[in-house]
């Protein structure tokens, strides 16, 4: 199934939330664990840029196709920062660009793979690399997608959930990019198939590990991915990744959570 | 009235800018204002298009622009990547609609990319190692490199206004011209952001100004055309920045930007556009000398020997020319057009 990146980029939107009612959320506040949960989520959106980063200093940036949907998905991941940073504020919790400021200077972004050593490991292993960085922004997305429809299962708040099947729908639009980019690319190349496999096995953290704190990662992963019905969701992102060519037997999510003692 | 009263409220009290606001209100799309239909009709000048290709990619270049700026301190000021993000979005669009319009002229931009080898090498060598460069460099620096980065914006944003105004007084195409000024409006909202975050940055620190005092002059002019074709460089700065106007964007600079007092940014910039210069195009030029004697003896012969440097040089100058166009067959024409358009429209308008 190919990727239409024009279609993409015309309708790429910022998620709307305008003709939600967000005043019900005075009325019926979401309880403290939910509001954590979402705060997390609503750093990581604003943080997108930094990932973004990432990705760029590897070969990936010289293609067209890619820097094209990069520029819309940084735009949408930051408008579900605010749309979140919007529910937040209806319990007053105010996120503001200072704070968030203060949050990547107090813990510096460390994601797994930093950007020199990316630039070092990307130029040298060349665009087999650009491979790796699209398996890896489909497991994020993947994440994304399952983290968001959960929570609006779990909550069942009609306002809440709607806005989080919103954006659950366009992180599904990230997840058909890169899926799509990783499976042609892994596809193509047996090296770029072993790197993958290598980097997802060895280096793979759930989205947000790195830039929030321990405390706050397992938080979320218990809330989110704990239990049977979480197990399940974590097993089916797993299957996703798994039938990527050359990552059958990977289980990368269902790992992190063994690794923090999410009990299952 | 009250148009009166909104200005003089504008003038006493600017407000801060909101950068929710702008990524609020960002300008996407540019394809159903623009009528290709008016462009069939009447099709820009050919020299119109050649720039319009080259601002294409200039307006396309924001990834590789992010790429070396968020390695640096700047990725953690999430109020200035909120603006990048937006900004960077709404350049992609300005990029479509250039793109658009060169496309609906048929004109072959593939060419705009393709580097002679040895500056392609060049430039992937720096490519690959600027990133890495850059993290070290400025993550030891610290923030002053933010100030940078925002006045590096300014000065490109002020570049390519000139330009466009310029390109909308040479070729004054109904079309074109509504497209640019709405490229405008919404480029003036990046300068809104850019420019007094600029200045504040280099006023509150001396390190700040000194650093940006020295490496912008390392820029090349506008941003993104170190990895595009020379001859579209140069075109570009042969057709829409005279002499006096890159002095005056200078002066503009030097009197904004708080310590830049000794920068001759664009003048440079143009000087060295136009006199093909640069280390690559030397080894160019003694390659394609030494070829011309190779494929043609007799001819080295007639022009060897006392007759002196004047006339190598000469020789050396036409097959730079040749050796760059090689690798392109739009060049060779773009080339020619050059010349027309600039002949046709150049002494016009102020």
């Amino acid at each position: 199934m190919a990727f239409d990146i024009d279609k993409y980029t015309e309708t790429s939107q910022k998620v709307a939330w305008q003709d939600l009612d967000f005043s019900d959320f005075r009325e019926h506040p979401l309880p403290e664990g939910t509001l954590r949960s979402l705060r997390y989520m609503c750093d990581i959106e604003y943080h997108t840029v930094c990932y973004l980063r990432d990705m760029l200093v590897t070969p990936s940036h010289k293609d067209e196709d890619v820097t094209a949907f990069m520029t819309m998905w940084n735009r949408e991941e930051f408008w579900h920062g605010e749309a979140l940073a919007a529910v937040l504020a209806e319990h007053d919790v105010i996120v503001d660009f200072d704070e968030l400021k203060a949050t990547r200077l107090k813990l510096g972004w460390k994601d797994r793979l930093d950007p020199v050593k990316q630039s070092l490991l990307g130029n040298i292993v060349g665009s087999g690399f650009i491979a790796v960085h699209m398996v890896w922004g489909a497991a994020n997305e993947w994440s994304a997608v399952a983290a968001y429809n959960r929570l609006a299962d779990l909550e069942a708040h009609p306002v809440l959930a709607e806005l989080l099947r919103r954006i659950a729908k366009q992180e599904a639009r990230h997840v058909a990019f890169y899926a799509t980019q990783a499976r042609e690319r892994l596809a193509k190349s047996k090296k770029a198939q072993v790197l993958a496999r290598f980097a997802l096995k060895n280096f793979w953290g759930p989205v947000g590990s790195g830039v929030m704190t321990d405390a706050e990662v397992k938080h979320v992963m218990g809330h989110l991915m704990g239990g049977p019905d979480g197990r399940r969701e974590a097993a089916k992102i797993d299957a996703h990744i798994a039938r990527m060519p050359g990552l059958d037997g990977l289980t990368i999510v269902q790992d992190a959570l063994d690794a923090r003692g999410i009990a299952a | 009235m009250s148009g009166e009263q909104t200005m003089s409220v504008e003038e006493e009290a600017p407000l801060p800018f909101d950068v929710r606001d702008f990524a609020r209100t960002a300008v996407g799309s540019h394809r159903d204002s623009i009528d290709l239909a008016a462009f069939a009709e009447h099709p820009l000048d050919p020299g119109t298009v050649r720039i319009l290709a080259y601002m294409r990619e200039l307006e396309r270049s924001t990834m590789t622009y992010l790429r070396n700026v968020l390695v640096t301190p700047t990725h953690k000021d999430a109020r200035v990547t909120a603006f990048l993000t937006t900004w960077a979005f709404e350049k992609y669009w300005i990029a479509d609609a250039f793109e658009v319009i060169v496309q609906a002229h048929g004109y072959d931009a593939a060419g705009i990319q393709d580097l002679p080898r040895l500056r392609a090498l060049g430039l992937e060598i720096a490519e690959r190692a600027t990133p890495i460069v850059e993290s070290f460099r400025a993550n030891s620096i610290g923030a002053d490199v933010i100030g940078l980065h925002l006045a590096s914006v300014t000065i490109d944003e002020w570049i390519t206004e000139a330009a466009h105004l310029r390109l909308a007084a040479l070729d004054p195409h109904p079309e074109l011209v509504k497209l640019l000024a709405t490229v405008q409006t919404v480029k003036a909202r990046h300068r809104r952001f850019v420019e007094p975050d600029a200045v504040r940055r280099l006023t509150d620190s001396k390190r700040a100004r000194s650093l940006a005092r020295r490496a912008l002059p390392r820029t090349s002019w506008p941003i993104g055309a170190s990895s595009l074709r020379r001859s579209e460089t140069a075109f570009f700065y042969r057709t829409l920045v005279s002499e006096a106007l890159a002095t005056e964007i200078d002066e503009h600079v030097r009197s904004t930007l708080p310590g830049l007092s000794t920068l001759t940014l664009v003048s440079t910039a143009r000087r060295r556009a136009l006199a093909r210069g640069g280390a690559s195009n030397e080894v160019a030029r003694r390659l394609g000398r030494a070829a011309s004697l190779l494929r043609h003896p007799r001819a080295a012969t007639a022009a060897g020997g006392s007759t002196g440097s004047a006339a190598a040089d000469t020789t050396g100058a036409t097959q730079t020319t040749g050796t760059t166009d090689t690798t392109g067959a739009t060049q060779t024409t773009g080339t020619t057009s050059t010349d027309t358009h600039t002949e046709q429209k150049g002494g016009a308008p102020g």
